[in-house]
């Protein structure tokens, strides 16, 4: 399983569509560049998760996130 | 990349005497069939791969086992050939060496040969060989043009088969069962490198640690806004120390509660075997056991059977002697008692006067045989003495029926005191001598009871040494010696501390569900705080990693379901590719098992079932050997692209039968997808030392195939001690 398709499975889990991407309608069709540009904060955490960083990369971009 | 072995070359390695260009094999890129005799060289040409690969060779240690080798000091001396450590002299040196040399295709389909060389400087050293750290080269042949390569060595041998995958492409089949993991972490490292799991599995790591992370940064955020306001620090501080026992701790404690109870597990699983036969070993001793205590005790009631009578005779108290005693009475009375009838007798003779002498004669007589009044009445009317068979006379029936009949008929001496006397005397007599026997007849009894008793019991306990004779007979003799008590002790252990760390888990899960419960209260006691924008901001997307950590999870545990299931559906077909039309494998199948640990990770377990679902660890012998190949080609067509390293076998089909082997080998010639080196003895006739049926029905199936090749090594005719390797079959 590459990571457009760990990518696709998550957000086509039904429970986490509903609750924190309403607007994505068509999960098949993205993958992890479409993300970089979501305006979606829970989108932005998942591109952190998926893209390939080292911890101190993924923990600046976390505190980022919050500010 | 896929990597093709064109030729390996042998320097004074084990048998193989002599240079590099001396001991060459060379390789095609299809299947490669080596087939030599026992003891020729086909493991050791395993070994230069395995120590080309991964440092270490196989050797066979006294008691027949195998075990992974370094070179050293211990072994070299094997290793060096041994004309050649033989003629060393001191301070002499010699080399070992192993040359390979293997092509290398790249995306491009650009082809790349790549020399390595891994050599060891022996040196007689008195008594010993001394061996020096391995000496190693890489080259490359660019067009025959040899230079040294930029890479390293390590980063070169990893080309050929990575290192964590060398159990499944470089086996050895003796030993398949120790030296290719079937379960536990060493199939998962596989697994996970062999299949793009590897990816999720990643990500999902990093989903949990992100998720971690940003309740860390949610506290700090909280800590911070709190400072102001005591009542809501404390609160918050009692949150988030909550929060860290909840993760840090009970969590962690939770994960290693459950690693001991996989530990309490696997030793279990492990000894469980050994502990129900030393179980039943110690059943058997203790029934044993029971019929040697049982059988004491009848002794032990005998001999106290034995003591008493013993005592009976030697205790004058005792009826015994009273008996002996009663005895002489007896005698003593029956003196009496005839002295007594005699008196008696002659007292009622005195009695009469009227008796002449001679009447009295004759009375005396038949006074001595007592005859009854009725035979005198009878004679009397026969007229004739029974005793003299005379005619009586007148005055003989006169006398007889006056004297005679009245007096037997004691009606003549009615009034006599002395003679009344005398018969009470008799009675007197006869009821002693009824006391008598009946004290004696007591005696008897109590004596016949102690008898009794010791018979019985010598029965009883005859019967129980039969029983424990034949109880021996049938389940076999056990001696304490007999008994593993270590894998019993060991297992009941593992026993008790799984229960134990099972208990302490469920109290783990209950502080843990308390603890959150204590949480929630305490959240919605702070709910109504004043927040920041940033701090309601930081709970969401904290909340968001946590379901995303459980997505997550989901997602790895249907990935490694399904990838289990596709193993398990591949490793059959294999499994009965490689058996087919065997009876004997018709009903047995492989088994995929997987589980997800409570650290997260995944299990598998793979083995051979019968068709109700028993594991057939137990049985050994040729469906392992199977299991072990058809999960090898299994993994490996599951892996696809991924993996296109050179499978080489040393005895692959070591374990099973000619038909199963000879369908091994030509499925494989049909169906290898990567380059195969099989090495084998199944295939050569030792006695004349050439191919036997199978091997030649092989040749000709390869004759057929333009990239397969059969090489055989026999030893040298004109030198017995070196070998000669031959094409069978060239391409």
């Amino acid at each position: 399983m590459n990571i457009d398709e760990i990518l696709r499975k998550i957000l086509a889990n039904p429970e986490l569509n509903k609750r924190y991407w309403p607007e994505i309608k068509n999960p098949e069709s993205q993958n992890l560049n479409t993300l970089i540009m979501s305006q979606n904060v829970y989108l932005k955490y998942l591109h952190i998760v998926l893209s390939d960083q080292n911890d101190n990369t993924r923990n600046n971009s976390l505190s980022n996130l919050l500010n | 990349m896929a990597v093709v072995i064109k030729k390996i070359e042998l320097n004074n390695w084990f048998g193989y005497k002599g240079s590099y260009d001396e001991n060459t094999f060379e390789f095609s890129d299809g299947v490669n069939i080596i087939v030599a005799s026992n003891d020729v060289g086909k493991s050791k040409l395993h070994n230069a791969f395995r120590w080309i690969v991964s440092d270490k060779v196989i050797l066979k240690d006294k008691e027949n086992k195998y075990s992974l080798e370094d070179i050293d000091l211990n072994t070299v001396s094997e290793i060096l050939n041994h004309d050649i450590r033989n003629q060393l002299k001191n301070e002499e040196t010699a080399t070992i060496g192993v040359r390979l040399t293997f092509e290398e295709i790249d995306r491009r389909g650009d082809t790349f040969n790549r020399i390595i060389t891994k050599e060891l400087i022996c040196k007689k050293d008195v008594n010993r060989i001394t061996v020096s750290n391995p000496i190693t080269k890489v080259q490359r042949n660019e067009r025959g043009n040899i230079r040294t390569a930029p890479e390293s060595f390590e980063e070169v041998k990893n080309k050929i088969i990575r290192q964590n995958l060398k159990d499944f492409f470089l086996v050895q089949g003796e030993s398949l069962e120790h030296l290719t993991p079937l379960k536990g972490e060493s199939l998962r490292t596989t697994i996970n490198n062999l299949v793009s799991i590897n990816e999720l599995d990643k990500k999902c790591d990093t989903s949990i640690k992100m998720a971690k992370k940003i309740t860390l940064l949610r506290q700090d955020i909280e800590k911070a806004e709190d400072s102001k306001n005591a009542q809501a620090s404390s609160n918050t501080k009692r949150k988030n120390d909550l929060e860290n026992d909840i993760i840090d701790i009970i969590e962690n404690q939770l994960i290693d509660v459950q690693n001991f109870i996989d530990e309490s597990e696997r030793i279990i699983i492990k000894f469980k075997g050994q502990a129900e036969i030393a179980k039943n070993q110690k059943g058997l001793k203790q029934r044993i056991d029971d019929f040697n205590k049982k059988i004491n005790t009848k002794e032990g009631i005998i001999n106290s059977g034995y003591k008493r009578l013993v005592e009976n005779f030697i205790n004058r108290d005792f009826y015994l002697s009273k008996l002996t005693n009663d005895q002489v009475e007896k005698i003593n009375l029956n003196k009496f008692k005839s002295y007594f009838r005699d008196f008696s007798a002659l007292r009622r003779t005195e009695l009469n006067d009227a008796l002449s002498v001679e009447e009295q004669k004759m009375l005396y007589a038949l006074q001595k045989d007592q005859p009854s009044p009725q035979i005198l009445e009878q004679m009397l009317i026969e007229g004739t003495c029974y005793v003299c068979s005379n005619d009586l006379n007148e005055k003989s029936r006169i006398y007889m029926n006056e004297k005679l009949i009245p007096y037997f008929r004691n009606e003549l001496n009615k009034n006599d005191d002395e003679l009344n006397k005398y018969d009470e005397l008799n009675s007197i007599y006869l009821k002693l001598e009824g006391y008598l026997n009946k004290f004696n007849h007591f005696d008897s009894n109590y004596l016949q009871k102690i008898i009794d008793d010791i018979v019985e019991n010598e029965n009883s306990k005859r019967e129980l040494e039969f029983d424990k004779d034949d109880f021996i007979k049938e389940n076999g003799m056990v001696d304490d010696n007999d008994i593993d008590n270590i894998s019993l002790e060991t297992y009941d252990n593992a026993i008790r501390d799984k229960s134990k760390f099972s208990e302490n888990k469920i109290n783990l899960e209950n502080k843990l569900t308390s603890k959150e419960r204590e949480l929630t209260e305490i959240k919605l006691t702070t709910i109504n705080k004043e927040e920041s924008s940033k701090l309601k901001k930081s709970k969401e997307i904290e909340q968001f990693g946590i379901d995303l950590k459980n997505v997550f999870l989901e997602i790895k545990k249907e990935a490694y379901e399904n990838f289990a299931s596709d193993l398990e559906i591949i490793t059959n077909n294999k499994f009965k590719a490689f058996s087919e039309d065997n009876s004997k494998f018709k009903n047995q199948s492989i088994k995929v098992d997987f589980s997800i640990n409570h650290a997260g990770n995944p299990d598998f377990e793979i083995k051979v079932i019968d068709q109700v679902g028993n594991n057939l660890k137990q049985g050994g012998g040729a469906s392992q050997a199977l299991r072990q190949l058809a999960v090898i080609f299994g993994l490996i067509e599951k892996a696809g692209g991924n993996v296109d390293y050179p499978f080489i076998a040393d005895a692959p089909t070591s374990n099973m039968t000619h038909t199963l082997s000879e369908h091994f080998f030509n499925y494989q010639l049909k169906n290898a997808t990567t380059q195969n080196i099989l090495i084998t003895k199944e295939l050569w006739n030792d006695q004349k030392n050439t191919l036997n049926d199978i091997g030649e029905r092989i040749l000709k199936n390869i004759e057929e195939i333009e990239n397969a090749k059969m090489i055989s090594i026999v030893f040298n005719e004109n030198e017995k001690k070196k070998v000669r390797i031959e094409n069978l079959k060239n391409i």
